[in-house]
Formats: structure tokens, sequence, C-alpha cells
């Protein structure tokens, strides 16, 4: 095997106007988002912070930072739908909460077991006969550090027909033969129907999408790794 | 003066919803977005200045988001299938719920079904076993500096509770329904 996945994480970020101090334990386990046990390890976490300013709590399975213009909930263990219902679960109880956009972000981690597959992703993703040329001194080593890639509907030249993106992103891990990618498919709240709450159509997003673009995710990260292996 | 501050907030600032790579962040969450001022800051004192007022210096310290953060990266966790549980009997004496189980991940999978001990069940979700509740459970291989383990997690599904508000709107929908049932 010339490779693994090693790490799935997953994050949803919502942009709005928040009231961090609302987001306490007590609060999440009055409304059943959270259950006891969870609500004793947030407070007795050394991470446990509420403010009016920024809010962040740590549970066995998420993590979560509330700040006045964002919202971001992630998983602290193995990556699951738990993080969905929990937004969801603070967007019902706060319907009237001005968004203005969501992000519903995948990152992975793959360790490489061979040294030339790890150099083909890099060099299949950006060829390096320009750099050697622009550097031109071949006891220069040139990698590839960070990649981002933006999909948006509509063609190149032309206004995307939609604000709404995929993005995703590659960069080279530590000094192990590591390399990450992330994905993020982002949704603005423009243009929204009459009479529909961006909350409502965050929770739409979550409820329709989250597990679709969770294994387009996991597609897309395979077949980025595999064709730039195949390509080189 | 502004009655709704946070409304300051909207149209301003980042439109990037991405956070980068969690585990080994290269900007933490805590450097990008936690207001400087704070966490340069030091626990509360009370100062006897010499005008003879007393002034209160608000400190706070933030708790050190780097240290856990690394300690979390000596585990990483991968999942190998997410399967969706919707509870559909509960066998309090065998101790055993009945379930049907879908898979979230693979799609080539089929819909499974299953019996399940509530041994399984962390304490705080027994509550919420019941029929049509929903759980998920999670069949994960977790790495740590000395030892690889196949693991499982089963955690429940949780809403909000009903509100007032919530309630009063059902009832009211279900007498326009009725209405609607009586002509």
């Amino acid at each position: 095997m010339l490779y693994q996945p090693e790490i799935l994480s997953a994050n949803i970020v919502v942009l709005g106007a928040f009231n961090p101090a609302i987001f306490s334990p007590d609060w999440l386990e009055l409304n059943q988002l959270i259950g006891p046990d969870d609500a004793k390890v947030i407070r007795s976490s050394e991470n446990f912070v509420v403010t009016r300013q920024v809010t962040q709590l740590e549970s066995e399975t998420f993590r979560l930072l509330v700040e006045e213009s964002k919202y971001q909930a992630s998983c602290t263990g193995v990556a699951g739908p738990h993080i969905r219902d929990l937004t969801m679960g603070v967007l019902e109880l706060l319907p009237h909460t001005p968004l203005r956009a969501i992000g519903l972000n995948f990152d992975i981690q793959y360790r490489f077991h061979d040294s030339d597959a790890y150099h083909k992703v890099g060099d299949a993703l950006a060829p390096k006969s320009i750099w050697l040329q622009v550097v031109g001194d071949p006891d220069r080593a040139i990698g590839l550090e960070q990649l981002r890639i933006i999909v948006q509907d509509g063609k190149r030249g032309e206004e995307p027909k939609s604000p709404n993106s995929k993005t995703i992103s590659v960069h080279r891990g530590g000094n192990t033969l590591t390399i990450r990618m992330s994905y993020n498919d982002h949704h603005e709240f423009v243009d929204l129907p009459e009479g529909t709450a961006a909350t409502e159509a965050a929770m739409e997003i979550l409820k329709e999408h989250w597990q679709e673009q969770l294994q387009v995710a996991g597609q897309t990260f395979s077949q980025v790794i595999g064709l730039a292996i195949a390509e080189s | 003066m502004n009655t709704f501050p946070q409304l300051a907030n909207i149209g301003a600032g980042s439109t990037d919803t991405s956070v980068g790579f969690q585990y080994t962040l290269q900007s933490p969450v805590s450097e990008m977005n936690i207001p400087r001022p704070m966490r340069d800051q030091e626990p509360s004192t009370i100062v006897n200045t010499d005008a003879g007022t007393l002034q209160m210096e608000c400190k706070v310290r933030l708790p050190p988001l780097a240290k856990a953060r690394t300690a979390r990266q000596a585990i990483s966790s991968l999942p190998n299938e997410i399967w969706e549980g919707t509870v559909q009997s509960v066998d309090e004496k065998a101790r055993i719920m009945s379930a049907i189980m879908e898979p979230m991940l693979q799609q080539s999978i089929s819909r499974h079904s299953a019996n399940i001990s509530l041994d399984y069940v962390v304490q705080q979700d027994l509550p919420l076993v019941r029929p049509g509740a929903v759980f998920y459970l999670t069949i994960f291989t977790e790495k740590k500096r000395t030892s690889i383990q196949n693991a499982e997690e089963i955690r429940f599904r949780r809403m909000p509770a009903w509100s007032k508000a919530h309630i009063k709107k059902i009832q009211n929908d279900a007498v326009v329904l009725l209405d609607c049932i009586e002509g």
C-alpha cells in the first residue's frame, strides 16, 4: 500500500451575528442538545470559556467556538453527524439569528509509505518545469506547500452564477510523508425566497447536504490522490 | 445609539467558511479569532489608586488551547463506517433494542437490521432509547502512539426540547386542520 488515510475530521462554520454568552453548557443541556455527562465534561474542561465576546466549549465528541460573527462546531473525536445535529438544534432554538453563510468542512490526512508516490502527488498537481527554470538551480528543492482550487457554477471568465462554491485545498503535512486535504462546501444566504429565514435555509442545507457532502468529500480526496499518482 | 450592536458585524469581516486542517492547525482558531485584549489580560484584581477610588481591572486568562490540541495530535481516528440507526423496538427485560441501520459513508452497502445490547449505550443516552429514536453507530480505527485499535461508538441524536411556543403552534395548526376536515 503506497498510502492510507489516517484522519478524517469534520466541522461546520456559520457566519452571522451571534451572542456567544448564550452558548453555555447549561443552556445546551436545558434544551436537550447535550446530555448531562457532556455538560459535566465541558464544565471541567480546561478550555471552557463563556464570555460576551467568545464562548469555547469542549466535550469528548465536539468543540464549539462562538464569536460575535462566527459559530464553529468541530468534531474532537471521530468525525460524525453529531455536529450537524448540534448545529441544527442551535439554529432551531435561535430562529431569528441573522446569518450570512454556512460552510460544511471535511479534512483528511493521508500518510504515505513511499516517498516517490508522495512526491508524485505534488508534481502532478503543481508541475515543476516552470519553477525549475525560474529558480534555475538544480541543487535547490522545489516543493508544493499549499494549493487551493475553487469550483463555482458558471463558465470561466463569466460572472459566477452563484456565490456558493466548493474549495479543495491540498497542504503538505509536517516533516513526515503526509498530505492533508480540506474540502469546503460554502453556501451564502442571498436571494432567499420571501418569508424564508436564513436559519431555515441553513437547517435545510445541513439536513439535505451534510451527509451527501461527507461522501463527496471522501470521493474527492481519494480521486485527487489516485489521479495525481496515476498521472505522474 | 445602536440598538442592535450585533448587526454591525453583518456584512463585515471574512466571508470564508473554511477553517483549514483541524488537527494541526497552522493558524489556530484561538489565535485567529479571540480578541487580543482579552488574551493579554490577567486574572481580576482590585487596585487602590492614589485618588482614593477603587479601580477594577478585569483580567481574563484564556485556557491553553494549543496545549490541548497538541495532546490530541497523538491520536488519529478514521471512521470506517457510520451507521444511522432508527430504533424499532426496545426489550427492557433483555436489555436489547432492535434497529434499522442505514450506512452513511458507503452507498454500496445495503440497509441492515440489528439487535444491539443496551450495555453499549452510554448512561446519559439511555432515556432517549425508545422507538423512533435515531442514533449513530460509528466504527472507526483509532491510532495512538503505540497501538492501533478498532473501536465503535454509539451516540443518540439529540433534538431541542419543545418550547411552549412550539407546542402552541402545533395546537393552532391542529385546530386549522380540524376546521378544514370538518368543513
